[in-house]
């Protein structure tokens, strides 16, 4: 990668940022409700107090003012005070960050090892048997909404087996060691979820890249040479997969920033994604703002990185 | 092999485990912060209501001291005194005239968003070291309810370093002086412990720990599981009905029915014609089969309403020969012919929730045998608000909560309230209603502080609501309560405050 592109790009990068950030400003402040309306709702309230409640949230300015007021905050790194957490809304994201992270990494991780294994191997026998039983399966698999595969597991598991805690993040009365333990009981549902949900797509991902890399002359080459198929697979397809495939993980990560709102639903997981949808159901908006802020950086910088593995793993790419 | 790992996990988590007699109480929603002057959600007002005490609260529709032992008005100042009743906060010290001083006086300093306070409360000012006198710009009983009913009591000695509380979330040490005092905060749990000094707290407990659900089904299936002991939501009559139905699939679970005290009406816009019609507003009275929408709707789990709209739940004051209404078709047309209903179709503004919905398409059906279109007009939350604050409807359905403060009725039936200002309604009058022998009685509740006084006003209203019906009230919902009996025995249903009571907290006992 030129040093010139690299400056174009990350040029490109900051006014995407900045674009996004206002029309997320803007849209998130069109949304129905006000974040003062939660103390309007006794009927008693006179109007001019009504006025006096609008002010103590900053919201008797015009848009624009505010507007102003968010940039300049943000060019110094403060994203405001939450109205429904009455802290700094970096503080609140930073608490629920490691959560969501916690609960969506493991197994998405889990799931690229498992997928390349499973790709690889399919992606060599096409067409035979196992080729088309797991590409049934993963496409099954893949077809499941994740929130009803998810209260099935709950269902089955916790309901009826009674295996593992309804719903939670750790037992409350448990400390030191007993507390890690319980956070592993509490998550593990949601890892297994994520994981079976993942994997088939991932696996396919990888399936179809094998599929298109064993047509290439450099394998055909490999084998003319009388090298073992064993290592036609883990010097030259598993190394021309890995590219697009760590692409693909970039982005997953991006996205994990955002949280698994579904599955935060089902487990009652207080990550990322519960405090989007809670942050938009108040009208939250530094929170909604700064939620919103996190995951348009994290897909611009994940796509940028990307970029960048792209061109470690394959030569051939070169950004210019 | 999951199985093993499990087993193993659970029950090295079950060996390490803190034990403790805890009460497992599931709350809807989320506790972010546990600022008693800035309470947003459901769950955070239940935990917060345990935490802090005001001086002032109402049971059964009487009022009663909670921090205060006495109170007095003083009509000549527009002032209320009380006498501080001997009690301690959590860090064991004394709650003083001067800790109450500085909770009035903190709210309108620091302009926090207390509106109904910072609208009429002129100042607070210590008598002695037990007593407190409250100065409003005007007097009359909603003052009990504006502040000493609903301003928490806190010490001085913490809150005077927080400078700004609009930034204080109060989740490291919050210090109140209710029965239960504050332990320890997880993302999703919030323990407290009993205050041994408190005259309710329970002998045999030594918590309650709150559990933050997202989804009523999740909840529902951690009772029956047992992970809960009680749901601080009514459970969604269609499950308490599966449960009473069958006993054996839920040997541990049991439904407590209790009296509701929000009342389902219908609104009319009385601001257009023929809603403004007495006659026809009789008619739509009595168009209605009310017994048919509580066992099709509700599953019987309501009553129907009086006609004088107070609920039972509120005992003395409610007038039991107001009574209800029945169908009555024939009446109802005789009224109709009366009225100024002219063939025009009306829309009525509903909830989309699933039991309005359910309930609008039933009084369509009995407005059209009767004669009268109408075209169901379904809004959202914030829909459903913005047509109502604009008085874009011709009915709508509408619910009252009266059951602990019915003095709210005049804000919802005062002609004050119902002015229009910029294109919006004023107040909670949505539909305008404007009857000056209304607006009288209304005030008269406004100025009987003495008890007798008071029954007297209500009863008063009552009567006249049942002639002029100014709306047609539909049914009042029942208090569905679910709680499990497989980890605590000693439940105690009581009629007008449920099963989350003092009684029922002194009395659990553990089963293990």
């Amino acid at each position: 990668m030129s040093f010139p592109y690299l400056v174009k790009r990350i040029i490109q990068m900051v006014l995407t940022i900045f674009l996004a950030l206002t029309l997320s400003f803007v849209l998130i402040r069109a949304l129905p409700g006000n974040p003062a309306e939660r103390f309007y709702g006794d009927p008693r309230i006179p109007e001019e107090v009504k006025e006096q409640i609008k002010a103590a949230f900053g919201l008797d300015k015009p848009v624009w003012m505010q507007y102003l007021h968010f940039l300049k905050q943000f060019a110094k790194g403060d994203l405001g005070v939450s109205y429904t957490y009455n802290r700094s809304v970096t503080s609140v994201v930073l608490e629920r960050l490691p959560w969501t992270l916690f609960l969506t990494a493991v197994p998405t991780v889990v799931s690229m090892v498992a997928a390349l294994k499973i790709g690889v191997y399919i992606g060599c026998k096409r067409g035979k048997l196992a080729d088309k039983l797991i590409s049934c399966v993963a496409f099954a698999l893949h077809s499941v909404p994740t929130f009803w595969f998810a209260l099935l597991l709950v269902l089955f598991f916790s309901f009826k087996v009674g295996l593992f805690p309804l719903q939670g993040m750790f037992d409350p009365k448990t400390e030191g060691f007993a507390k890690f333990l319980s956070l592993i009981h509490h998550v593990f549902l949601g890892w297994l979820t994520l994981f079976l949900v993942n994997t088939p797509s991932f696996a396919v991902y990888v399936r179809n890249m094998v599929v298109s890399i064993l047509g290439e002359e450099f394998i055909i080459t490999a084998r003319a040479k009388g090298l073992l198929e064993r290592e036609i697979r883990k010097r030259h397809i598993l190394r021309n997969a890995l590219g697009p495939l760590f692409s693909m993980l970039t982005l997953r990560i991006a996205g994990m920033l955002g949280g698994a709102v579904l599955i935060e639903t089902i487990f009652s997981w207080k990550g990322m994604g519960l405090l989007v949808l809670e942050a938009s159901r108040n009208s939250d908006y530094p929170l909604l703002q700064a939620t919103v802020m996190i995951t348009i950086v994290s897909v611009i910088l994940a796509n940028f990185f990307a970029d960048l593995l792209q061109t470690l793993f394959d030569p051939r790419v070169r950004f210019e | 092999m999951v199985k093993r790992v499990s087993l193993i996990i659970s029950i090295l988590v079950l060996c390490t485990s803190i034990f403790g007699s805890y009460l497992n109480v599931a709350v809807l929603g989320d506790i972010r912060s546990l600022n008693p002057f800035l309470v947003k959600s459901s769950a955070e007002r239940i935990v917060v209501g345990y935490l802090y005490e005001t001086l002032l609260g109402e049971q059964n529709g009487k009022i009663i001291g909670i921090l205060a032992s006495d109170w007095a008005v003083d009509f000549s100042s527009n002032s209320l005194t009380f006498k501080i009743a001997d009690r301690k906060f959590h860090d064991g010290k004394v709650v003083t005239a001067d800790d109450v001083v500085f909770s009035f006086k903190y709210i309108l300093e620091k302009r926090l968003p207390l509106g109904p306070i910072l609208a009429y409360l002129v100042g607070a000012e210590k008598v002695d070291e037990k007593t407190v006198k409250l100065t409003f710009r005007m007097m009359n009983t909603s003052m009990l309810s504006f502040a000493p009913m609903a301003i928490p009591i806190i010490p001085k000695e913490t809150w005077e370093k927080i400078q700004a509380p609009m930034e204080f979330p109060n989740i490291e040490k919050p210090v109140g002086s209710g029965p239960l005092a504050f332990d320890k905060l997880s993302p999703q749990t919030v323990t407290l412990r009993f205050f041994k000094d408190h005259p309710n707290a329970s002998a045999k407990l030594d918590g309650i720990i709150f559990h933050t659900v997202q989804d009523e089904t999740m909840g529902f299936l951690g009772l029956v599981k047992g992970d809960y002991d009680y749901l601080y939501w009514d459970l969604d009559p269609a499950l308490a009905k599966q449960v009473l139905d069958n006993p054996s699939k839920y040997p541990n679970l049991r439904i407590a029915l209790t009296d509701g005290g929000s009342v389902n009406v219908i609104l009319f816009n009385h601001r257009k014609a023929p809603m403004d019609d007495v006659n026809f507003r009789k008619a739509v009275l009595y168009a209605i089969n009310y017994k048919e929408i509580i066992d099709k709707v509700y599953m019987n789990f309501a009553q129907p309403a009086s006609i004088g709209l107070l609920p039972k739940s509120l005992k003395e004051l409610f007038l039991d020969s107001v009574g209800i209404v029945s169908q009555d078709v024939q009446l109802a047309k005789q009224f109709l012919s009366k009225s100024k209903y002219g063939k025009e179709t009306l829309k009525m503004l509903v909830s989309t929730d699933k039991q309005a919905m359910e309930m609008a398409e039933y009084i369509k059906m009995y407005l059209k045998n009767l004669g009268i279109n109408v075209e169901i007009d379904a809004q959202g939350p914030e829909g459903l608000t913005t047509k109502l604050k604009k008085a874009d409807f011709d009915l709508a359905l509408y619910s009252y909560n009266l059951g602990s403060h019915p003095e709210m009725i005049f804000y919802h039936l005062h002609s004050s309230r119902g002015t229009i200002k910029d294109g919006q309604v004023t107040g909670f009058n949505y539909g305008g209603i404007n009857m000056k022998e209304l607006d009288s009685a209304l005030e008269s509740i406004w100025m009987a502080f003495g008890d007798e006084e008071r029954v007297q006003a209500f009863k008063n209203l009552q009567k006249l609501l049942g002639e002029i019906v100014p709306v047609v009230p539909l049914l009042i919902p029942a208090n569905v309560e679910a709680y499990s009996v497989k980890n605590f025995s000693g439940w105690v249903v009581s009629e007008s405050e449920g099963v989350m009571n003092t009684e029922t907290l002194k009395n659990l006992t553990s089963v293990k």
